[in-house]
C-alpha cells in the first residue's frame, strides 16, 4: 500500500445560509483501504458525499482525486477518472431487469454510446460483464426480473453491481445497510470485506459493528469536522469520540435492544 | 423467439398487408379520395415517431414539434418556389423541385434547427423544458409569418411535387402512397434500431433515471441533444412529405397547437413504443375525419375526449394491448 | 430617438407589461402553490372579453361589463377547478398541459359556435377614448393610462393579500406543506378553489381591458399565453414577485424590440431574452423552489 492519498479534501467548506454544514474539513483516503466516515446525524455526512460526489460545489477548498484537482469537475468526469458513488436512498432503473441496469453501467464504462444501430440488450460485451458482476453480488439469479420488483436488500446489492461495473478505483458508499436486515446486512458486509484490496472504499455508515468489523481506518465527523482520524481500536478509545458520539450511539442502542 | 405467435404480431401482419393492399382497393370502390388521406396518415405517423424518440424514450417533452415539420415543409416549398420563378436564393443558390436535393436538405435543416434549440432548451428541466420548447416554436412560427416574400401568413403553393430525376412521379397519389409507406416503414424501421441501440439504452436511462446516468458516468446532456437533433430531422422529412402531400406551405403548418396535437398522437398510441404513436397518428386523423363530417365544431367534441383519454386511458392503445411472449426487456 | 417618443414607448411597454402581469400572476401562483401547469388560462382571457363585450351590448355600462366579466370568469374557474382540475393535480406535467390544451379546443370552438367567428370591435365612450397630455406636447391615450393604473394596483392589492393578510399566509404556507395546513383545520380544497378563481378572475379581467385595444376574436388567448408563459419561465416559476419583473421586463422588450427592429426581428426579441435569461438561469431569476 503507498502513502499517497488516493482521495483527499483539502480545507472543504460548505455554507447554506448561516448553517456550516462542511467546516473546513480534512479527509485522505488511502489506496486500497476502507475508510468508514461516522459520525452522528447532522454532522454533515451527506453533504461531504455530495461534494466528493461532484453533486454539490463545495464554498472554498479542494478536493483531490489520485492527484488531480477534481474540486470543478462534473460528475460524469469523476466517475470517469473512478469516483464513483452509490446511493442511500436506492437509485436504479426500477423498470429496466437486473442485468439491464448493470449492463447499463456497463455500456457507460465502455464509451461509445453513439452507437445507433447494434442492438444492446443482446450485445455479448455488454451482457458477459453484467451477468458476472451479477453473479459476484449474488444475484445472478435475479438477472431477468425488473429491478423494481426486487425485494429491498436485493436492490441495495444491485446498487453495489452497478458501482462496480463503472470500474471505480474508489468507491463512495453512502449507508449502505441502511434499513436493512440482520442476514442481508451480513450479506453486503461479506460483499464489502471482498472489495478490499482491488477497491478503495470510502464507508459512511451508522452500524457501528459492521464499521468497526470492517475499516482499516476510521474518521469521526461532528458539526462539519473531522474531530478524529484512526485505526479503530485508537478511535474506540479516544475520548472526544467516546463523548461526542459513541456514548450516545451506546446509549440508543441499548434502548433498542431492550 | 416466443413459440406462441403474440396478439401483436398477429396484428402487425394484418395491418401490413392492408396498407400495401389500399390502393387498389380504394380504386376499385371509386373513392380515390382514401389514398390522399392515408398518405397524410402515414407522414402524421412518422412525425409522431419522431416525437416518441424524444418524448417516450427520452422523456424530453417538446412542444414545438411541429416546427421541424414546417422547416422541413418550407425547405421543399422555397426551393421549389425559387425553381418556378426562375430567381435565386439568397441571390446564389437557384432553385429546385428536385427530391433528391430539397428532402435531404430538409432534414438537414430541420435537424440543426433542432440541435440549436436543443443546446438551449436541453439544460432546463421539467416545466421549463415544455415552455422552452413551445417558445422557440412560436418563434418559428412568427418568423415565416413575416416572411412576405414567400407567401407570409397565406402560405406558398408548390408549383409541382418533387422530382426524382423521371424514377418515380410523385404527382400520381398512388405512387406517392407507396413512396410515403416505404418512408415511414424504413425510417420508422430505423427508428426502432435505434430504440434498442446503446443509443437508445441511455435515453431510456435518462428518462428512467437521469441522476443515475450521471452517478455511471454518462454525460447525458450530449445525449439529448443527439437525440432531439435526430427527432427534428426525422420530422423535418416527414415535414417534406407533408408539403409534397398538400401542395401548399404555410406557417399554421407550425402553430404550436399543431405540436400539442403530435403529442396527443404519441399519448393516444401510447409513448415509448413507436408503433403506437404511428398508430395514434392514424387514429387521430381519423377521428378528426369523421368528427368533421358530422359537424364543423368537432373540436368541441375533441377536446372534452383528450381530458377524458388523459384521465383514464393515459397508456395509449399500445400499453391496452394484451401483451404475447416474454417482455422485451 | 425624440424623448417624446421614447416616454410613449415606455408607457406602452407598462402597459402590456401590466396586462402581462395580471395573467402571469395567476398562471405562476396555480403553478407554484397547487403544482398545476393550466394552458388553458388564455382561455379565461378569452372568456372575460366576450362575457364583457357582451354585457357592454347589453347593459351600456362599461362599469356594470367589466364588473360582470370578472365575477363571469371567477365562477367558471372555480367550476372548472371543482369539476375537472382539481384531479389532475397530483399527476405529472404532461398530463396536465394535455388536459388543458384539450380544454383550449373546447372553449375556443364553444365562443365559435355561440359568438361565431368575426372579430368584435368595441369602441371606447368618448370619456375613455381621449388623450391626456402628462408631458406637455405628449399625448398618451387615457384609456392605456388606465389599464396601467389598474395593472398597478391588483399588483399593489396581491402583494398585501400574499405577504401581509391570513389568506396570504395560509396561501404561502399551502405551497410548502399541505398537511400542516390542514392540520390546523384550514380546508386546503376551498383554499385551492378559491386561488384557482382569482387566477382566473384575473386573466378575465386582463381579457376584458385588452378588448377595446386588440379585437375580440376567437383564439385571442393563445398568443398571450405564450407570452405568458415566457413572462413566468423568466421570473420563475411560482413567484409572483419574478412574475411582476417579468411582466415589465417583457413588456418593454416587446414594445421596444417592435419599434427598434424589423418585423421578424420583432417577433423574436422575448424569445432570444428569454433563452438568453434561461441559459444563465434555467430555473428564472427568482425560483421560488429552492
Amino acid at each position: 500500500m503507498s502513502a499517497k492519498p488516493l482521495l483527499q479534501a483539502r480545507g472543504l467548506i460548505k455554507t447554506f445560509g448561516a448553517l456550516v454544514a462542511t467546516n473546513n474539513l480534512d479527509l485522505e483516503v488511502r489506496p486500497g483501504e476502507i475508510h468508514a466516515l461516522i459520525g452522528p446525524n447532522g454532522a454533515g455526512k451527506s453533504t461531504l458525499v455530495a461534494q466528493l460526489a461532484g453533486e454539490l460545489a463545495p464554498n472554498s477548498g479542494r478536493i483531490l482525486f489520485d492527484g488531480a484537482d477534481v474540486t470543478a469537475a462534473d460528475i460524469p468526469t469523476r466517475v470517469a477518472a473512478g469516483l464513483v458513488r452509490s446511493f442511500q436512498i436506492t437509485s436504479i432503473f426500477p423498470q429496466f431487469s437486473a442485468l439491464t441496469n448493470v449492463a447499463m453501467a456497463v455500456q457507460a464504462r465502455a464509451g461509445h454510446s453513439f452507437r445507433f444501430w447494434t442492438a444492446a440488450g443482446t450485445d455479448p460485451h455488454l451482457v458477459g460483464p453484467a451477468m458476472a458482476l451479477l453473479d459476484q453480488v449474488g444475484l445472478g439469479g435475479l438477472a431477468d426480473t425488473p429491478a423494481g420488483e426486487m425485494a429491498y436488500g436485493e436492490q441495495r446489492q444491485l446498487e453495489i453491481a452497478m458501482a462496480l461495473a463503472t470500474r471505480p478505483r474508489l468507491l463512495l458508499l453512502d449507508e449502505p445497510l441502511a434499513g436493512m436486515g440482520r442476514e442481508d446486512a451480513l450479506a453486503i458486509i461479506e460483499l464489502l470485506r471482498g472489495l478490499r484490496g482491488t477497491y478503495t472504499i470510502l464507508l459512511i455508515e451508522h452500524d457501528m459493528e459492521a464499521v468497526f468489523s470492517l475499516a482499516d481506518t476510521i474518521t469521526v465527523l461532528v458539526y462539519g469536522k473531522a474531530i478524529a482520524t484512526g485505526r479503530p481500536d485508537e478511535i474506540r478509545a479516544n475520548p472526544d469520540v467516546q463523548q461526542a458520539y459513541l456514548g450516545e450511539e451506546a446509549q440508543v442502542r441499548e434502548v433498542q435492544h431492550a | 423467439m416466443a413459440k406462441s405467435i403474440s396478439p401483436r404480431a398477429v396484428l402487425g401482419l394484418l395491418l401490413a398487408l392492408a396498407l400495401l393492399a389500399l390502393p387498389p382497393v380504394a380504386l376499385s370502390l371509386g373513392e380515390p379520395f382514401y389514398i390522399g388521406l392515408a398518405s397524410r396518415m402515414l407522414v402524421f405517423a412518422l412525425a409522431a415517431m419522431s416525437l416518441d424518440l424524444i418524448l417516450g424514450y427520452g422523456g424530453l417533452v417538446c412542444f414545438g414539434h411541429a416546427a421541424f415539420l414546417g422547416v422541413g415543409a418550407y425547405v421543399v416549398g422555397i426551393l421549389g418556389h425559387h425553381a418556378a420563378e426562375q430567381t435565386l436564393l439568397f441571390g446564389i443558390l437557384p432553385g429546385t423541385t428536385s427530391g433528391w436535393v430539397t428532402w435531404p436538405l430538409a432534414m438537414l435543416c430541420a435537424g440543426f434547427m433542432a440541435f440549436l434549440i436543443g443546446l438551449v432548451s436541453v439544460r432546463t428541466q421539467g416545466l421549463y423544458f415544455i415552455m422552452i420548447t413551445l417558445a422557440f416554436a412560436q418563434m418559428a412560427y412568427f418568423f415565416f409569418v413575416t416572411l412576405k416574400g414567400y407567401g407570409g401568413d397565406d402560405g406558398l403553393s408548390l408549383s409541382q411535387r418533387s422530382t426524382f430525376s423521371d424514377l418515380v412521379s410523385l404527382r400520381d397519389k398512388t405512387t406517392f402512397y407507396y413512396v410515403a409507406l416505404a418512408m415511414a416503414v424504413l425510417v420508422g424501421g430505423g427508428l426502432v434500431k435505434v430504440t434498442r441501440s446503446r443509443f437508445g439504452m441511455v435515453l431510456r436511462g435518462i428518462k428512467e433515471n437521469e441522476r443515475r446516468m450521471l452517478h455511471i458516468g454518462i454525460p447525458t446532456f450530449r445525449y439529448k441533444v443527439a437525440a432531439f437533433t435526430l427527432a427534428g430531422a426525422v420530422a423535418g422529412l416527414a415535414g417534406a412529405l407533408l408539403a409534397n402531400q398538400t401542395n401548399f406551405v404555410s406557417p399554421a403548418m407550425m402553430h404550436w397547437t399543431r405540436s400539442g396535437e403530435l403529442i396527443v398522437m404519441v399519448i393516444l398510441g401510447g409513448m415509448g413504443s413507436l408503433l403506437g404513436p404511428a398508430a395514434g397518428a392514424v387514429v387521430f386523423l381519423t377521428l378528426e375525419e369523421v368528427l368533421s363530417a358530422y359537424t364543423e365544431h368537432w373540436q368541441i367534441i375533441l377536446g372534452p375526449l383528450l381530458i377524458l383519454v388523459v384521465y383514464f386511458a393515459r397508456q395509449g392503445l399500445y400499453g391496452m394491448l394484451p401483451r404475447g411472449g416474454r417482455a422485451d426487456r | 430617438m425624440g424623448i417624446f417618443l421614447f416616454a410613449e414607448q415606455v408607457l406602452n411597454g407598462l402597459q402590456l407589461g401590466t396586462m402581462l402581469f395580471l395573467m402571469a400572476s395567476g398562471l405562476t401562483l396555480v403553478f407554484g402553490i397547487m403544482n398545476l401547469v393550466n394552458l388553458a388560462h388564455g382561455s379565461f382571457y378569452m372568456m372575460g372579453a366576450y362575457f364583457a363585450a357582451t354585457l357592454f351590448k347589453l347593459t351600456g355600462s362599461l362599469v356594470l361589463a367589466a364588473a360582470g366579466a370578472f365575477v363571469g370568469v371567477l365562477v367558471l374557474g372555480m367550476a372548472l377547478e371543482i369539476a375537472i382540475l382539481h384531479s389532475f393535480y397530483r399527476r405529472d406535467h404532461l398530463d396536465q398541459v394535455l388536459a388543458t390544451f384539450g380544454m383550449i379546443l373546447f372553449f375556443n370552438e364553444l365562443v365559435r359556435m355561440v359568438w361565431g367567428p368575426q372579430a368584435y370591435f368595441l369602441a371606447l365612450p368618448e370619456a375613455l377614448n381621449g388623450s391626456v397630455e402628462l408631458i406637455p406636447g405628449a399625448p398618451y391615450p387615457v384609456y392605456r393610462l388606465i389599464v396601467i393604473v389598474v395593472g398597478l394596483i391588483v399588483a399593489l392589492g396581491l402583494y398585501l393579500l400574499i405577504s401581509r393578510s391570513r389568506i396570504g399566509m395560509l396561501i404561502r404556507a399551502g405551497a410548502s406543506n399541505r398537511t400542516m395546513i390542514e392540520a390546523l383545520g384550514v380546508n386546503i380544497r376551498v383554499l385551492f378553489t378559491v386561488v384557482f378563481g382569482l387566477g382566473a378572475a384575473l386573466a378575465g379581467l386582463a381579457g376584458t381591458m385588452a378588448g377595446p385595444l386588440l379585437a375580440v376574436q376567437v383564439g385571442m388567448g393563445d398568443s398571450i399565453l405564450i407570452t405568458t408563459l415566457v413572462v413566468i419561465v423568466i421570473g420563475g416559476i411560482g413567484s409572483v414577485r419574478g412574475a411582476f419583473l417579468a411582466s415589465l421586463l417583457v413588456g418593454l422588450s416587446d414594445t421596444f424590440g417592435r419599434m427598434l427592429l424589423p418585423a421578424s426581428l420583432a417577433e423574436m426579441t422575448i424569445y432570444i431574452l428569454m433563452a438568453v435569461i434561461l441559459y444563465r438561469r434555467p430555473q428564472g431569476l427568482f425560483p421560488a423552489h429552492g
